[in-house]
């Protein structure tokens, strides 16, 4: 297993935030978190990434253990996050928010053909590579977020609710190419509130309440789930 | 005429040391997120050091000034790690240190010097530098706008041009996401901090045959700094360049024509009016939680 999540729990304060989440994911697996506000969806990927410490239990990457450890060290070692709300660097152009995605690596090369590669990919943010970043829109932001994400090459990417506030249209585009990343070999970990398109791109699901594992499974079989047609599928 | 030409040419060159001190408080405050109270005691100490190497032990102004850096860097390195780093979590937890700070450098300086009169530094550099035969720069203000330029210059290359300039930026944007992108932001911190306090510890060495050197000096560079960070806008090293000179500008000349207290109690004012009226200083940004 790629990345094991085991038994983590995370407090804010007293506050207990995950109370015992444990997940896998494998090499190029596609695996998504449902669930509602506060059930602990965006609290699991920011423990992964090293912005929470987990007050117990253990999280392997790769055959290391990465919990405890800082998230510089843990984007070195090839797990990428692209946050809640895009949070590009506002004041920087395109081109610079995407270079400092790559800022661990010093294969010049290799940092040239990948930043060609995001052009490709989003050719909105080659229109505007010279444009400060805060002033794009919402949706071209969150394209320069995941932008920024691939530039440090990773193995795994962790999305955030990336279609929170998007036009249908663009949520479409970006389901699209997350799609593509994942055939390309990357593992994807998707945390959205939008369930319908989470399991519908997804192979495996997790559905989060309150800090627990609610439900997990196959992602199809999860869309069929009584349980999770009431409460987020609204069906 | 004159008399507003010469005001201009001196504000510039106020301008620029206002800047040095300026922008070390914008840097540790964008990167660390503490407000640095100690600020105008580092530039005393900068100032101190000139005196006690160069007019007490007579070794050169320039050697001089490399002792006030590198004492001053090493000043505030010790403050990340064993004051800000730790209490990073509370902010006022970092200024209620850094004001500790002050008043221990303040102590140090008076057990140093004594607590007579000002201390002075004769000026290593004579004369005067004439321009169109009606402005008047002693070569020693020459020294220090040519000095403050040409490091305010580099400063400004290592941030726009550099990775680590960029980094740092990122730090000052968003800590958080920052570390995402694997950038180190203890890392980060210790060059904010260190670039800093080098210029202050410059301003210090600058400024030290210009003015009057004691304890209690560190009080208007502290004052002078919160006006020209708030003026230039929080966390914008632009603005604070701009605010510094605007500042300076706007001061000498109402020390010119209306005396030094009303241009201290003037600018003031104007960095309230600048907090009622637009918050975010004239190139301001928006700080985020």
């Amino acid at each position: 297993m790629l990345l094991q999540v085991d038994n983590i729990h995370v407090h804010y304060g007293p506050v207990a935030a995950l109370k015992g989440v444990s997940l896998e994911v494998g090499e190029s697996d596609f695996v998504t978190l449902i669930g509602s506000n506060g059930a602990g969806k965006s609290t699991t990927l920011r423990t992964i990434s090293g912005l929470n410490t987990p007050t117990a239990g253990e999280i392997i990457f790769d055959g290391n253990r990465i919990h405890g450890l800082s998230a510089d060290r843990i984007l070195r070692m090839g797990i990428a996050h692209v946050p809640e709300g895009r949070r590009v660097f506002k004041d920087l152009s395109v081109t610079e928010n995407l270079l400092l995605g790559a800022f661990t690596r010093d294969d010049q090369d290799g940092i040239k053909k990948d930043l060609s590669q995001v052009f490709e990919r989003f050719p909105r943010l080659l229109e505007r590579k010279t444009q400060m970043a805060g002033t794009m829109s919402g949706g071209e932001q969150q394209m320069l977020s995941i932008g920024r994400a691939l530039m440090s090459n990773p193995r795994v990417l962790l999305l955030d609710e990336p279609s929170l506030g998007l036009a249908p249209n663009i949520v479409r585009d970006i389901a699209q190419i997350l799609t593509e990343i994942n055939e390309q070999g990357v593992s994807v970990v998707l945390v959205e509130q939008n369930a319908e398109l989470a399991l519908e791109l997804a192979r495996h699901g997790y559905v989060l309440e309150t800090g627990n594992v609610a439900l997990e499974g196959d992602a199809k079989g999860l869309m069929d789930n009584e349980h999770v047609r009431k409460a987020y599928l609204g069906i | 005429m004159d008399l507003v030409l010469q005001s201009i040419v001196n504000g510039l060159i106020q301008g620029g040391f206002y800047s040095l001190f300026a922008i070390g408080l914008v840097l540790i405050f964008g990167v660390m997120r503490v407000v640095n109270f100690a600020h105008g005691e580092l530039v005393m100490v900068g100032a101190f050091t000139i005196w006690v190497v160069h007019a007490q032990f007579g070794i050169g102004y320039i050697p001089a000034i490399a002792v006030a850096i590198v004492l001053v860097t090493v000043i505030g390195l010790l403050m990340e790690r064993v004051l800000f780093r730790p209490t990073r979590a509370d902010p006022l937890a970092g200024l209620i240190c850094s004001i500790g700070v002050l008043f221990i450098l303040q102590v140090i300086a008076t057990l140093v010097g004594g607590d007579g009169p000002s201390k002075q530094v004769p000026p290593p550099y004579h004369g005067t530098l004439v321009l169109f035969e009606m402005i008047r720069i002693p070569y020693q203000r020459v020294f220090s706008l040519v000095v403050s330029a040409a490091a305010l210059g580099g400063l400004w290359f290592f941030l726009t041009r550099s990775k680590f300039g960029w980094a740092l930026r990122a730090v000052a944007m968003d800590r958080e996401v920052a570390a995402l992108q694997g950038i180190n932001t203890n890392k980060i911190s210790i060059v904010a901090i260190s670039v800093g306090a080098a210029l202050a510890g410059l301003a210090g060495g600058l400024v030290a045959p210009l003015g009057n050197i004691n304890p209690h000096m560190g009080h208007n560079v502290i004052v002078t700094a919160f006006i020209v960070t708030i003026v230039g806008g929080v966390g914008s090293l632009s603005g604070a360049i701009l605010a510094a000179i605007l500042y300076a500008m706007f001061h000498t000349f109402v020390t010119v024509y209306f005396g030094a207290t009303i241009a201290t109690i003037a600018g003031l004012t104007l960095m309230v009016v600048v907090l009622i009226v637009k918050p975010t200083g004239i190139m301001g940004v928006k700080v985020s939680e």
